[in-house]
């Protein structure tokens, strides 16, 4: 009896398995299932122009490339992204030397006008700070940026020529 | 007497209704053969298992294919196969040429794909869910 039992007991569970996925003569099998697509974030940055060169004649005294004091960027690019996008500046002097300050600042350009993006006027940004850029969509169809760098030398900086190098480095908002 | 009558009537209609099946032949034995044909339909039955996928897009513009998971199919005849997918946030930024496998399939596991997309450049970045619809049909149907 206990036999039969257990046979029976076997039959239903592998009836009860098989349910979901078995199907017998003139069948019309419907099966559906949810897969997850991932869109990663893509950027496209196009460097526009730059300027090579900066004249500092005086000391204590600011040199600023920015589209206010004399419409120059040191970096101007256009960008292109699915997402917010940030972005770190960062620089460094050859010869090294703490006597020649150097600050930056981010602008957008909305049609023909530059607006100030990081941080608030009147503040300027140290290297290694970051910014984030909103969605390109959000800025309509016009995704210009210009980098702003603001020179000041101490009294004591040795006449010569120094080599600035820059890094801009564009890291995602969406990672999955 | 009647019921003499009714023995002898049964006797004789019983003897008429064995009448074909009946082989009086030489003494000592007969052999007897019947033919017949019978039709036993076996019909098409079928084990199958969709197991949707993960898939990443990593970059706008055309794009060949897409795995969007695998369908496993066990059948005792090929089955037709057709595939249709609701891609919910997708749709609209992203347009689909075809999908794979459609047709007619033996057994096997078969990626299931979308094929020849093009990926519009402000598609956000996100994780959609996309509803893929399988219909199974058999090949053999009486």
């Amino acid at each position: 009896m206990r036999k039969i039992l257990l046979v029976l007991l076997i039959c239903s569970v592998g009836v009860l398995m098989m349910a979901g996925a078995a199907y017998t003569g003139n069948f019309n099998a419907n099966l559906q299932g949810d897969s997850q697509v991932r869109v990663h974030q893509w950027l496209d940055v196009v460097l526009v122009e730059r300027t090579n060169l900066v004249n500092i004649f005086n000391y204590e005294t600011d040199y600023i490339q920015s589209p206010i004091t004399n419409n120059e960027m040191a970096f101007i690019f256009v960008y292109e992204s699915n997402a917010a996008v940030n972005l770190t500046v960062e620089y460094s002097l050859n010869p090294a030397t703490d006597l020649l300050d150097v600050k930056w600042s981010l602008w957008r350009r909305i049609g023909f006008n530059w607006i100030r993006h990081y941080p608030a006027l009147p503040n300027w940004a140290n290297s290694g700070e970051t910014t984030q850029l909103p969605h390109s969509l959000a800025l309509g169809t016009e995704h210009w940026l210009g980098l702003s760098m603001k020179f000041n030398a101490s009294k004591d900086l040795p006449a010569g020529t120094y080599k600035i190098t820059y890094t801009l480095t564009f890291t995602p908002t969406v990672i999955f | 007497m009647k019921r003499l009558l009714v023995l002898a009537l049964v006797v004789v209609f019983g003897a008429l209704l064995l009448a074909g099946a009946m082989f009086p032949g030489r003494p000592g034995g007969f052999n007897a053969v019947l033919t017949g044909d019978a039709t036993i339909r076996v019909h098409q039955w079928l084990d199958a298992t969709f197991t949707p996928g993960e898939a990443d897009i990593l970059d706008y513009g055309p794009l060949a294919e897409l795995v969007l998971g695998s369908l496993a199919i066990d059948s005792n005849a090929p089955v037709n196969i057709a595939i249709s997918a609701n891609w919910n946030g997708l749709a609209g930024w992203v347009s689909v040429g075809g999908y794979y496998p459609v047709g007619t399939f033996g057994d096997g596991t078969y990626p299931v794909k979308a094929l020849n997309l093009n990926v519009n450049k402000d598609t956000p970045a996100a994780s959609y869910t996309v509803r893929v619809t399988i219909t199974i049909t058999p090949t053999v149907v009486f």
